[in-house]
């Protein structure tokens, strides 16, 4: 509690001495107010697959700060931070989780090629998502690490890190893990058209007298972008060994690799599609696609597949009426799963682009869950209606 | 029923949006002509600083055609007292974007200094703002001259373009994520646009300061007590210098006690520098 307070006043003080050193201020903040038809507050039900719009009931921020501390002779040096907290924002005083989740320092300019990064510390390393589901299908962030990147070599950029990645076996026992990470991007092909391909691979080091259960994995992920009159679409195609093969199936990224053992000689891949499409003037379409799936897992088999569609609907510069329509199906250790979203939403923004925020929204959700009948308290369908700002900048 | 109210309830609460104070210039009001052929023909908005004022140039906007030129303009007059006035103007990325240039130019409509186009520099949204051209500078005028702003563009940036940066790729930067590798927009130039004018005064107390806002597309002259301060210095301003300039000696910040005795002077008000001298010899 006294962190979060002691950090925004620190923040709050040096955005008011602007003119002492330049600060780049960059952040996301959501938080809203809501209630569902018989389960109190307003439901989040599995939003990675069915779409994040009217399905979220927390408040979670994140404020970053980061300052180039030195510029000399084409040298630069940049500090970054950030703090992440989140919490249920039901009552004015909660017991909150801020964590410090970003804090390293990038240098540029220390070899020939000028745009190459050497970076130390702790900070997001390049991840990718789905807005509209909040699914970051490669996010290989581990604890601190050290990398460079985009070094340019053939024709595109590339980049090597290595970072912490500690997991537990056999209850709580620690494990030293690493995780390897390679990229190679902006590899063109055809108009507009680029590839990026990546490659994590997941070590545990063993201490001595330690036996690791857990096999190192593999996750190979190849990104084809496409850019387009009016928005972009993306593919991705991923494949995962080990502990990495489970979380093909099961919405996972690359990080938290499980050590546990369980997943030893799975195997999974999965194939993405999303993007943003503007149509006409007045409307944008946001969508994503995927299929996916994994065998031998600590789940057993796994098929998954989901689809959601956010149409947007622009009144002027800062009225529109967004869709949400989400649905997903799956085979888990012999378990069916499937479930559904529709939500309707009233935005008002600071511009008429899909991604403008800060954005405050009226919702209305209808959520159904098609094979477990008290998914909701006793019924299998639910209603939630709310506010909801979402803000980054 | 209760969630119908609720939502109702909610609706309603955002929908007092309130919409920004704008200033439309309309040529097709009395006594302005559409288009001028030289400055004499201008009619000068009056502004007193501090104050700030959001316009658009429209196809209703006043056309300055100097033969090989035509562009629109907006014109404005300062009230500057002989005050360094800091001034913003910032163009606003839409669809279009109005490429802005300045001609500083003094009472008798000779040109004091020009701001081209390049000047203005792209920043990238952030918090409420969006993408714009924007580009800053300061005035100072003679005692009792006044400072006029032409904002006009000219054909060769109308016919240019800027290159935004893509809104997805901020939404990666805010949250940390691999900007996705796709194309830049570009936004071409246009001879419409919205513009904000941003005007920053250095304090100087002058009596009923209350800065008028304006909110109404007239050609009134904007009310302000900032036009008798001009040659007379109230005795509040005096006593003002006075105490400043005292304390300041006090303090022994002398570049403030001798900047504060410059303004005076500028304001003519007398004894000032006794006040200093007299401040000094007491340390």
């Amino acid at each position: 509690m006294k962190k979060v307070s002691v950090i925004a006043a620190a923040v709050s003080s040096v955005l008011l001495s602007a003119s002492v050193s330049a600060v780049d201020f960059h952040g996301y903040a959501r938080a809203g107010v809501g209630l569902s038809g018989d389960n109190g507050e307003n439901y989040s039900y599995e939003k990675k697959k069915v779409g994040r719009l009217g399905n979220e009931n927390d408040l979670y921020a994140e404020m970053k700060l980061t300052q180039e501390v030195y510029n000399n002779n084409g040298v630069q040096f940049e500090l970054g931070s950030l703090v992440a907290y989140a919490a249920d924002g039901n009552n004015n005083w909660e017991s909150q989780q801020p964590a410090f989740r970003e804090m390293y320092v990038n240098a540029k300019g220390l070899f020939e090629d000028e745009g190459a990064v050497l970076w130390a510390g702790q900070k997001y390393y390049q991840r990718k998502d789905i807005h509209i589901t909040d699914f970051y299908f490669l996010d290989t962030s581990g604890g601190a690490g050290a990398g460079i990147e985009n070094l340019t070599l053939g024709g595109g950029k590339f980049s090597l890190a290595v970072m912490h990645d500690d997991g537990t076996q056999n209850g709580s026992e620690d494990v030293s893990g690493y995780t390897l990470d390679a990229r190679y991007a902006g590899i063109e092909l055809w108009d507009k058209a680029n590839l990026e391909l990546a490659l994590a691979y997941d070590y545990g080091h063993e201490k001595d007298g330690q036996t690791i259960e857990a096999d190192d994995g593999v996750l190979l992920t190849a990104v084809i972008g496409q850019g387009l009159s009016t928005g972009f679409n993306q593919t991705v195609l991923q494949f995962g060994t080990e502990s990495y093969g489970h979380q093909m199936g099961t919405y996972g990224g690359g990080g938290w690799y499980d050590r546990s053992g369980d997943n030893n000689g799975a195997t999974g891949f999965r194939v993405i599609n999303w993007g943003v499409v503007g149509l006409g003037d007045s409307w944008e379409l946001g969508h994503t696609v995927m299929f996916a799936s994994a065998e031998d897992t600590k789940d057993g088999d796994i098929t998954a597949m989901n689809a959601v569609v956010r149409p947007v609907y622009k009144w002027d510069e800062n009225m529109k009426t967004i869709f949400e329509a989400g649905y997903y199906t799956e085979e888990k250790n012999d378990v069916d799963g499937a479930g559904s979203k529709l939500t309707v939403a009233q935005a008002w923004g600071a511009g008429s682009s899909f991604w403008a925020r800060p954005e405050i929204r009226v919702y209305a959700s209808y959520l159904s869950d098609y094979e477990n009948d008290t998914a909701f308290g006793n019924s299998d369908s639910e209603m939630s209606v709310g506010v909801q700002m979402e803000a980054w900048w | 029923m209760k969630q119908f109210l609720i939502i109702a309830a909610l609706a309603a609460l955002c929908g007092g949006c309130a919409t920004s104070k704008n200033i439309q210039f309309d040529s097709s009001a009395e006594g302005v002509s559409k288009e001028i052929s030289d400055l004499s023909g201008i009619n000068w908005y009056k502004l007193s600083p501090p104050q700030t004022i959001s316009f658009d140039i429209t196809e209703k906007t006043q056309v300055l055609n100097q033969g090989d030129e035509q562009s629109p303009i907006v014109a404005f007059e300062l009230e500057t007292v002989g005050n360094k006035v800091d001034i913003t103007l910032t163009s606003q990325i839409k669809k279009t974007v109005f490429s802005p240039k300045v001609l500083v130019l003094n009472g008798s409509n000779e040109v004091l200094k020009e701001i081209d186009t390049n000047s203005f520099i792209y920043s990238q949204a952030q918090f409420l703002s969006g993408d714009r051209l924007s580009h800053s500078f300061s005035v100072r005028a003679q005692k009792g001259e006044s400072i006029r702003l032409l904002v006009m563009t000219d054909e060769k940036a109308a016919k240019d373009s800027t290159t935004v940066i893509h809104p997805a790729k901020l939404d990666a930067m805010a949250k940390g994520n691999y900007p996705p590798d796709i194309d830049d927009p570009i936004i071409p130039h246009s001879y419409y646009g919205s513009l904000t004018l941003e005007l920053v005064m250095e304090e100087v107390v002058i009596e009923d300061a209350d800065v008028v806002r304006v909110n109404q597309p007239t050609d009134e002259q904007i009310v302000s007590e900032a036009d008798t301060v001009r040659f007379t210095p109230q005795a509040e301003t005096q006593e003002f210098y006075y105490k400043t300039i005292k304390q300041a000696v006090k303090e022994n910040n002398i570049p403030k006690a001798l900047s504060l005795l410059d303004e005076a002077k500028a304001l003519n008000i007398e004894g000032a520098q006794e006040v200093f001298i007299k401040a000094l010899n007491e340390r």
